[in-house]
């Protein structure tokens, strides 16, 4: 048939145009959220190439897929996705789009890091009246660094997988992570001492996994559903609350407006703490360390 | 974590410099050795320190076990005594039961109670401590992975992801939505009915075949007149691991041509329809074929060449003669579509779409037919083809839509159509197609742009204007034979569209729609508001740029 012919002229030409760009590449990484990239730059070095899909400004939750993420999912090895439902709005439709096998669920090229360490808060029931709760626990597993040693052991099993060429190298990559940031969280740990037990409120119940690490008390999230704005009179309900429990500091992520935080940083007269959430969420979280001694900074300076 | 897990540590780290032992590497093995004694060194403090916290916590464990088995025993000895008093009968067996009110020994009944919830505290406080124990163990390794990839639902054994999206309507127009456009051809897709009605009820099943294909179905229940009707929308199945960029998708689908053509319903900025796609595809493109699509592999911007084959109908839409049961394939699409970023904040997406379709000549050919008025039709013999130019633009602060977003979009449409016609205009009944001529040629363009603002979360509001453009038409008629047709030369009906929708969560949906047109003929006027939700149940959908 002619449009056959025409069809697959079309496209050998394009493709004969266009696979010498293939030959030259490291191993490409698309990173779904900024924490996993920096790691795969940590684990990976000079042998990777690390695209990060989102920035520490974006809400993980809602990213549109646009054209450039599909281009980038189509020639990537490695699809690092923290899973546990965080990106189900839009790396399905991705995956989908790509035509890319190497990607799919269930490859050596796809992995759902939120496996490898323990998930908490995991509903009994999850249904959608209660807002945008995660059935398979809550997904924001980067706010605990000691989650990153089994993630960062699995990450670089998968780039050995796909490049056995540098095999050693990944493997020595991962034992000087391993080595530093063993060192980097017994100096939080002791950093983190004042702050054990102190009451917090927090915007968004993101952070499980810090309350995990720091012992922090969470004591009310002002979201009445996870993603959902809490309206005046429920806010004016938490103040009320404020009275009895005593509340130290507010906590809220970068990337989320924070003005109800602020609301009731104002009115019970605790200080608001704007939390990088990710590598990149503010000005001095530039490296996954930064992240975690910044955000040690703040609650510290918040307690003063 | 490799003090975690010791087989790792070792295997890895005690393999490399035992096989590594050229003296290429020999600088590498001290490194390693050092690295090993401090990873076992630190694997045995923690072992140690483990070992300790779990035998202090055991130990008290096992103390306050100790405690609350004698605490419990004194709890229940009144019971016993109570059990004990009447010797004969059968209330020998009550032992276990609590006392019984009234019982004689009332002074001790108090007491007992006290203790019980005592004990019942320490019993807790075990319970606790128990938990403790278990959450200072280390994570879990890797859960196992599901044997299938899962790009459907939540269930991880079947794989079978259900959606089902609920749409109605209230309208109301100054025009009978009934009445056939004017100046549009072919007309196909009906517009939303006035007073209540329901819109497309869609009930989609969709997940990975196997490893190597993934299938969706998608069936929409219709309101037709006082009865519902339920029609296949999307039936097909689609490659998961073809190499080099490719994938193949075969079954009956919306095309990939243009940008609103495989948005479903429920995914559409308006509760309708622009004009152009009513007029060039009565609708949108639904086709029973095969599709071949390709990204390239470049770096930053996206790349993406298809095409088509289908059955295919001259006419495009169902209202024509469809080309079922033939055995050559009468439609074809190329498209290719590219788009990026423009920093964080902006992307955009354009495209160029072809379609063609012929309906054949001789003894196999599929004329396709137009409606003159009730008792006149004009047969077309010949090809259809149509150019698509597509844009969209979308703006969100930091790239993140959250609160804020812009989308801007619009599409341009050239038909043409050409070839040879018969009629039965101005026959005596029984005469048959006595006018024939070899002249039908039509060029008709059509045009939308949309723009869709969200102004505060959940709140969007948007304007379209829309238009079409008869062209220049030669039908081989004489022009009283289109007077009062759809075919009506020299008539380029528009349309202005306000619309504001508020959307509570991603899965439900509220729109007022305000519109104004004059598609019905000159200076016939159609003045419509339209309320409509749209609700979605089930798996958690994933949308497409």
């Amino acid at each position: 048939m002619k449009l056959f012919k025409t069809l697959s002229a079309l496209s050998t030409g394009l493709m004969l145009s266009l696979t010498p760009s293939l030959a030259h590449a490291d191993l490409k990484i698309f990173a779904t959220v900024p924490e996993w990239g920096a790691l795969a730059e940590t684990l990976g070095g000079d042998k990777v190439k690390v695209y990060t899909a989102t920035t520490g400004m974006q809400d993980p939750h809602r990213i549109q897929a646009r054209p450039s993420l599909i281009a980038k999912a189509r020639s990537a090895n490695l699809l690092i996705a923290t899973g546990g439902g965080l990106e189900i709005g839009w790396l399905p439709t991705v995956q989908r789009e790509a035509n890319n096998a190497g990607i799919m669920p269930n490859q050596p090229g796809f992995i759902e890091v939120s496996r490898y360490v323990q998930m908490l808060d995991i509903p009994a029931v999850v249904d959608r009246t209660m807002g945008d709760v995660h059935a398979e626990g809550n997904p924001h597993i980067q706010t605990d660094p000691r989650n990153l040693l089994p993630i960062a052991k699995a990450i670089s099993a998968r780039m050995q997988q796909l490049d056995p060429e540098n095999a050693t190298y990944y493997h020595t990559q991962l034992s000087q992570f391993n080595q530093s940031w063993q060192a980097n969280l017994q100096r939080w740990q002791k950093q983190a001492a004042p702050i054990r037990g102190v009451k917090v409120w927090y915007q968004h119940d993101g952070y499980p996994y810090m309350n995990a690490w720091l012992g922090l008390n969470q004591v009310g999230v002002l979201e009445p559903h996870p993603g959902v704005e809490p309206s005046s009179r429920q806010l004016a309900d938490i103040l009320q609350r404020q009275q009895s429990v005593q509340g130290r500091m507010v906590i809220a992520p970068a990337y989320l407006n924070d003005a109800p935080a602020k609301w009731l940083s104002e009115k019970a007269g605790i200080p608001v703490v704007v939390l990088p959430f990710t590598v990149g969420g503010n000005e001095q979280a530039k490296t996954l360390a930064a992240l975690y001694d910044d955000t040690m900074q703040r609650l510290l300076v918040a307690l003063k | 974590m490799s003090c975690l897990s010791p087989r790792a540590a070792i295997g890895a780290l005690c393999l490399f410099p035992a096989i590594f032992s050229t003296p290429l590497h020999a600088q590498e093995a001290p490194d390693v050795q050092t690295q090993l004694t401090q990873i076992q060194a630190s694997l045995q403090q923690m072992r140690t320190d483990y070992d300790q916290r779990i035998a202090t916590l055991e130990a008290q464990v096992s103390q306050l076990k100790k405690e609350n088995t004698q605490l419990a025993s004194q709890a229940r000895k009144p019971v016993a005594t109570l059990a004990q008093a009447p010797s004969e009968g059968p209330r020998g067996s009550i032992e276990t039961y609590p006392p019984l009110p009234g019982s004689k020994p009332a002074a001790t009944d108090s007491a007992p109670a006290k203790t019980l919830s005592k004990a019942q505290q320490r019993v807790a406080k075990v319970e606790s401590l128990e938990d403790k124990i278990t959450a200072v163990a280390p994570p879990p390794a890797a859960a196992a992975p599901t044997p299938f990839p899962n790009l459907g639902g939540n269930d991880r054994t079947i794989d079978l992801g259900a959606e089902l999206f609920l749409d109605a309507k209230y309208s109301s127009q100054s025009q009978n939505p009934e009445n056939p456009y004017a100046g549009v051809l072919p007309n196909g897709a009906e517009g939303v009915p006035r007073g209540f009605s329901i819109g497309e009820t869609e009930l989609v099943f969709k997940g990975a075949v196997d490893n190597l294909f993934r299938g969706e179905a998608r069936f929409v229940l219709e309101q037709e007149g006082n009865s519902t009707s339920i029609k296949t929308e999307e039936l097909f199945a689609e490659t998961l691991g073809l190499p080099g960029g490719t994938k193949v998708k075969a079954g009956k689908y919306w095309s990939s041509v243009g940008y609103l053509n495989d948005k479903h319903p429920h995914e559409w900025d308006f509760v309708d329809l622009p004009l152009v796609y009513k007029q060039v595809f009565g609708g949108q493109l639904n086709e029973t074929g095969a599709q071949l699509s390709w990204i390239a592999p470049t770096d930053n911007m996206l790349f993406k060449f298809g095409g088509e084959i289908a059955q295919g109908s001259n006419g495009y839409g169902e209202s024509f003669n469809s080309n079922y049961n033939q055995n050559k394939p009468r439609l074809g699409t190329l498209y290719a579509k590219t788009g990026g970023d423009i920093g964080d904040s902006h992307s955009w997406q354009g495209g160029l779409s072809w379609v063609r379709s012929t309906t054949g000549s001789g003894a196999s050919a599929n004329q396709a037919t137009y409606t003159l008025s009730n008792t006149n039709d004009v047969n077309f013999t010949g090809g259809n083809t149509t150019w698509i130019a597509d844009f969209v633009y979308r703006w969100a602060p930091f790239g993140n839509p959250t609160s804020q977003n812009l989308k801007i979009q619009g599409e341009m449409f050239w038909n043409k159509q050409s070839g040879s016609m018969t009629s039965n205009y101005n026959c005596a009944e029984t005469e048959g197609q006595c006018l024939q001529g070899s002249n039908f040629a039509q060029n008709q363009q059509g045009f939308y742009t949309q723009g869709i603002y969200q102004f505060i979360p959940k709140w969007r509001a948007g304007y379209r204007y829309d238009r079409v453009f008869n062209g220049t038409n030669s039908f081989g008629l004489p022009a009283e034979a289109l007077a009062g047709s759809q075919i009506q030369s020299g008539w380029d009906p528009y349309r202005n569209t306000i619309m504001m929708d508020w959307a509570n969560s991603e899965y439900s949906l509220i729109r007022l729609q305000l519109a104004r047109d004059n598609a019905f003929g000159p200076g016939i006027y159609n003045n419509a508001i339209y309320l409509q939700y749209i609700m979605s149940l089930g798996a958690h959908g994933s949308h497409k740029y």
